[in-house]
């Protein structure tokens, strides 16, 4: 039996537009990944362009739109994947394509930049030691610190497509959360004041397309919530004055 | 304006305009009778119009955020550019059109819904 393949092509050198070519392709006699059906396709056509790297779902490099869902092609098989017999392979949505299913992930970075992904602390640096937590403070990070950025959540998202400069996106937002919520970060109330603007983390609208596609199985949904918890001031403890406005 | 303060605004208008709302349904189903003037007093009476008063301001705030939000996502060149790139260039004019037009209905409303109240 054949598989129809349906692939979006862009080759800004020589299309003036992109557009979906189609391929048929014998069915393997076992269940592969969407990748590896990719690679089949790319023996025939070495055009066919794609990132990937290590093909287990750690890498975050080949996430693409399959069959309409984002998802990382090295740990989809086909058989969740195909449709009928059909398979549709697309960049993931909402970014600029440079070439293939290979888009240019500038602005997802960007946001993930914004939110200084990174352990800040005021505290002295212990002498002989690492900086200790108690079990329960880090079992808050489980479930945070597991995403691999490879942006099928923000691309998911139509809050990122339309404002991808001033929404920071569900990746980004769970890091966000992962430092507000790590007992050593003494930057709360700094990383607080950079997010309380009507766009970072407001725009979310709680629709949870990334809690749906998110490979990994993590719930950015709820970090967002959290972090509007902790900006709402449910709790009257924050005194948060807002830095970045539109 | 800070987010969370739009937030706010926008949640506790949406608890003012579903308050009115069932006072309104409430109110015209307890009428004994259906008639004009039963449904005329309680339209006037003290309480409705004090309802009535902070229903006009949250029905302006609520839509006001909501049509805001709504121009800056859909009203913006990068969202425009995918139905159309010439759309796209005209999209900053056109999210400033909706929100002259939304701010001057808002007012005429404001306005029309007072002078019906206090100056007939």
């Amino acid at each position: 039996m054949n598989l129809k393949v349906s692939l979006y092509r862009y080759n800004p050198e020589k299309d003036k537009f992109p557009y979906m070519q189609n391929f048929s392709i014998e069915k393997p006699a076992k269940d592969v990944m969407v990748l590896d059906l990719l690679h089949l396709l790319k023996e025939n056509d070495s055009s066919i362009s794609f990132r990937r790297s290590c093909r287990e779902g750690v890498c975050g490099s080949d996430g693409m739109n399959i069959n309409g869902k984002n998802g990382l092609a090295c740990i989809t098989p086909l058989s969740d994947a195909l449709k009928g017999n059909k398979l549709e392979l697309r960049p993931l949505p909402g970014l600029p394509v440079i070439r293939d299913l290979i888009v240019d992930m500038t602005q997802f970075y960007d946001q993930y930049e914004k939110i200084k992904p990174f352990l800040q602390s005021d505290l002295e640096e212990p002498n002989d030691q690492e900086r200790l937590q108690s079990p329960e403070e880090r079992n808050k990070l489980d479930g945070l610190y597991e995403c691999i950025l490879c942006a099928c959540c923000s691309t998911s998202c139509p809050s990122f497509w339309w404002n991808p400069d001033k929404f920071v996106g569900p990746a980004a937002l769970l890091q966000a959360y992962r430092f507000l919520a790590d007992s050593r970060d003494t930057k709360k109330q700094e990383r607080l004041a950079e997010l309380g603007d009507p766009f970072s983390v407001y725009r979310c609208h709680g629709i949870m397309n990334c809690v749906n596609v998110c490979p990994k199985g993590l719930n950015p949904n709820k970090a967002i919530g959290e972090i509007k918890s902790m900006l709402l001031d449910v709790t009257g403890r924050e005194k948060i004055k807002v830095v970045s406005m539109e | 304006m800070s987010g969370s303060i739009l937030w706010y605004l926008q949640r506790a208008s949406a608890v003012i305009n579903l308050i009115f709302i069932l006072y309104l349904f409430i109110g015209l189903m307890s009428l004994q009778e259906f008639n004009f003037d039963d449904v005329h007093s309680f339209l006037l009476a003290k309480p409705t119009i004090s309802l009535l008063i902070f229903y006009i301001f949250s029905v302006v705030i609520h839509s006001f955020i909501g049509l805001w939000t709504v121009s800056t996502d859909y009203l913006i060149p990068r969202t425009l550019g995918f139905l159309n790139y010439r759309l796209a260039l005209l999209a900053n004019a056109l999210k400033l059109s909706f929100n002259i037009v939304f701010l001057i209905l808002g007012l005429i409303y404001l306005l029309v819904t007072f002078f019906i109240l206090f100056l007939r």
